[in-house]
């Protein structure tokens, strides 16, 4: 009973912890331009980083190491450090936007400018980090982010054609008003929201965190297949949302508003406060997860003790390097670069970096050296590879498209 | 400089004309061309041996980093097909922030949001519509046919500035009233913008 209530417990927290601020505007800003158009890039993004996820979390179960540490010990010094500067200024522009994120939350509450909000919040976030133990933090977080399944009744409760829908998402038109560059854009974007880089190395130190082991494997398949999946309704129903009430009306989402007031004009007041305070915490847990990160693959990267298992005392290079990368996002949101235009850049950044990240991890999960008997099924490699091969295309399309289209304007 | 961005010597081609396949290729290739100038790469041949052994990161970012701010360029229009695909745009997104005004002043009446949501969501659209006058009005028109564009186009921007402006003000003291009288001229100008949009296209 109690290994069913731990796993269901995962699955609920992945659920929650699955979208971020990148999920919340690519979303909106595809579904509210193309309609369900780009569903099926929601759909890639949740398999890849699924079956990624899984590896990454069976890799650290099995040979006890995190994924990072073994990257730089299977691929020499030379390669993981390439891995590592470009994770680490993909970590360090999407903790911006998170903490960017999570200010106009707090604005669109308090009608207070976001940038009165940056500083406390990046206070806040440093605390939790600091203080609050990791099993608990990624919990709480993930389990408030439940909220934002409104967006699911508000896609039931929505006077839409559902046959319409369902023939955008099923055939996907270029919209007369768009052009074929922006459509691909924003495919790479939402591909980029979806497969966040961060996402495998959090969890495969939150395994070694949380001290699993062989007897986890079962967990980590619920958390990634499941709990991603169902996750990924979440963006969906977020693009739905946009379909039905912002494309009729020729509204472009640009702004973390015009994303909610779908759930406003559908579900009402307390639909918007759900959908608000979902946000709040899926930002604010993605936030910790970046900031962790960011300490998680420093440290496996130079050998020194990382983590919160350990006292901060005992792990002061993991601390600094965690303290300085939130300043150093601080910094980046307080210069008030618009939050989603940085949001917008950052996902983009993260399509390019992506295959840096997501390499390593196949080649890791076949090598019997760390995973035992447990490589790679056929399934899982040729999936694997297929969905490498995308996002390695997508990452080469990522610049390119950025420009031409002026960022997908 | 006449044809060149305003920040670089990159071609900035506006997303809402239709792209030649020839000048697509070419603004495809161009960046990489910068990226490989900027980071020295030797010849094609070697990009993988320079990358693992001489790469300087600090100037590979600084090279991305300089072409993914291009995408925010805002360039001289040469010709006319190319200042009427921008007064397009602005119009589209002047269009945008009206509807997004009127949705919010529905969800306003209906009471179905916080008083602050109503007020940063027109503040928003203010800010769009400001954004896409200015931005367009910066551009110099290159013929007499795009003067006759401008003339068009400008004045209906400007008022739907001003309206949504009033709206911004009116949510702010969360004088419904006010926002409900609004609506007709609002309507009004988002008509009169869908169809300058149908015109340009």
């Amino acid at each position: 009973m109690k290994r069913i209530f731990e796993i269901t417990l995962g699955i609920l927290t992945a659920i929650g912890a699955f979208v971020d601020v990148g999920d919340f505007v690519a979303s909106g800003a595809a579904g509210s331009r193309f309609k369900m158009g780009l569903a099926w890039a929601i759909v890639l993004g949740t398999i890849t980083i699924a079956l990624f996820a899984e590896m990454a979390g069976r890799i650290a179960a099995l040979s006890g190491r995190a994924s990072f540490d073994l990257v730089r010990e299977r691929f020499g010094p030379r390669i993981g450090g390439v891995n590592l500067l470009g994770s680490f200024a993909v970590n360090i522009l999407t903790l911006a936007a998170e903490i960017g994120g999570l200010a106009l939350v707090i604005e669109v509450l308090t009608g207070l400018n976001y940038l009165f909000w940056v500083l406390p919040l990046g206070v806040a976030v440093w605390f939790v980090m600091w203080r609050v133990k990791f099993s608990r933090m990624e919990r709480t977080f993930g389990l408030i982010g439940l909220a934002l399944l409104v967006v699911v009744y508000g896609v039931w409760h929505a006077d839409a054609d559902w046959h319409d829908l369902l023939r955008s998402a099923t055939v996907p038109v270029v919209p007369s008003t768009e052009t074929h560059a922006t459509y691909w854009y924003w495919m790479v974007s939402i591909l980029g929201a979806t497969i966040t880089v961060y996402e495998p190395f959090f969890f495969s130190s939150g395994a070694i965190e949380e001290k699993w082991g062989r007897q986890e494997l079962l967990v980590n398949r619920a958390n990634t297949y499941l709990g991603f999946s169902l996750g990924a309704v979440i963006s969906l129903g977020l693009m739905a949302l946009a379909a039905i009430y912002l494309f009729p009306r020729g509204v472009s989402v640009d702004t973390l508003s015009q994303s909610s007031l779908p759930v406003a004009a559908i579900v009402g007041k307390g639909g918007l406060a759900l959908l608000l305070i979902g946000a709040f915490a899926a930002f604010f847990g993605a936030a910790l997860e970046t900031g962790l990160s960011a300490g998680y693959i420093v440290c496996q990267y130079f050998g020194w003790p990382w983590g919160k298992m350990f006292k901060p005392k005992e792990a002061p290079r993991f601390q600094l390097v965690v303290l300085l990368t939130l300043v150093g996002a601080l910094i980046l949101v307080q210069s008030s670069i618009n939050p989603i235009k940085l949001t917008e850049f950052a996902i983009v950044l993260v399509a390019v970096a992506a295959p840096l990240t997501y390499l390593p991890i196949l080649l890791l999960a076949n090598d019997p050296r760390y995973v035992g008997d447990k490589t790679n099924s056929r399934v899982s490699n040729a999936a694997g590879t297929i969905v490498f091969a995308v996002i390695a295309v997508a990452a080469i399309a990522a610049i390119p498209l950025l420009i031409i289209t002026k960022g997908g304007a | 400089m006449h044809g060149e961005s305003s920040c670089g010597n990159l071609r900035v081609v506006p997303p809402s004309t239709s792209i030649r396949p020839a000048e697509l290729a070419q603004q495809i290739v161009l960046p990489f061309r910068q990226l490989a100038r900027a980071v020295h790469f030797p010849s094609a041949g070697n990009v993988q041996r320079t990358m693992l052994h001489g790469l300087a990161p600090g100037r590979t970012c600084a090279a991305i980093l300089a072409l993914a701010s291009l995408a925010s360029c805002v360039g001289p229009a040469r010709t006319f097909d190319v200042y009427a695909s921008r007064a397009e745009k602005s119009a589209e997104q002047a269009e945008s922030a009206i509807q997004t005004t009127l949705a919010a002043i529905d969800v306003a009446v209906a009471k179905q949001a916080f008083g602050p949501f109503i007020s940063i969501t027109i503040q928003d659209a203010n800010e769009t519509v400001d954004g896409a006058e200015s931005g367009f009005a910066s551009i110099q028109p290159p013929d007499q046919a795009s003067d006759e564009v401008r003339q068009k186009v400008l004045p209906v921007l400007s008022d739907a500035s001003d309206a949504i402006a009033l709206a911004r003000i009116a949510a702010r003291r969360v004088d419904i009233e006010s926002l409900v009288d609004l609506r007709p001229q609002l309507t009004d100008l988002s008509k009169e913008l869908a169809q300058l949009v149908e015109e340009l296209t």
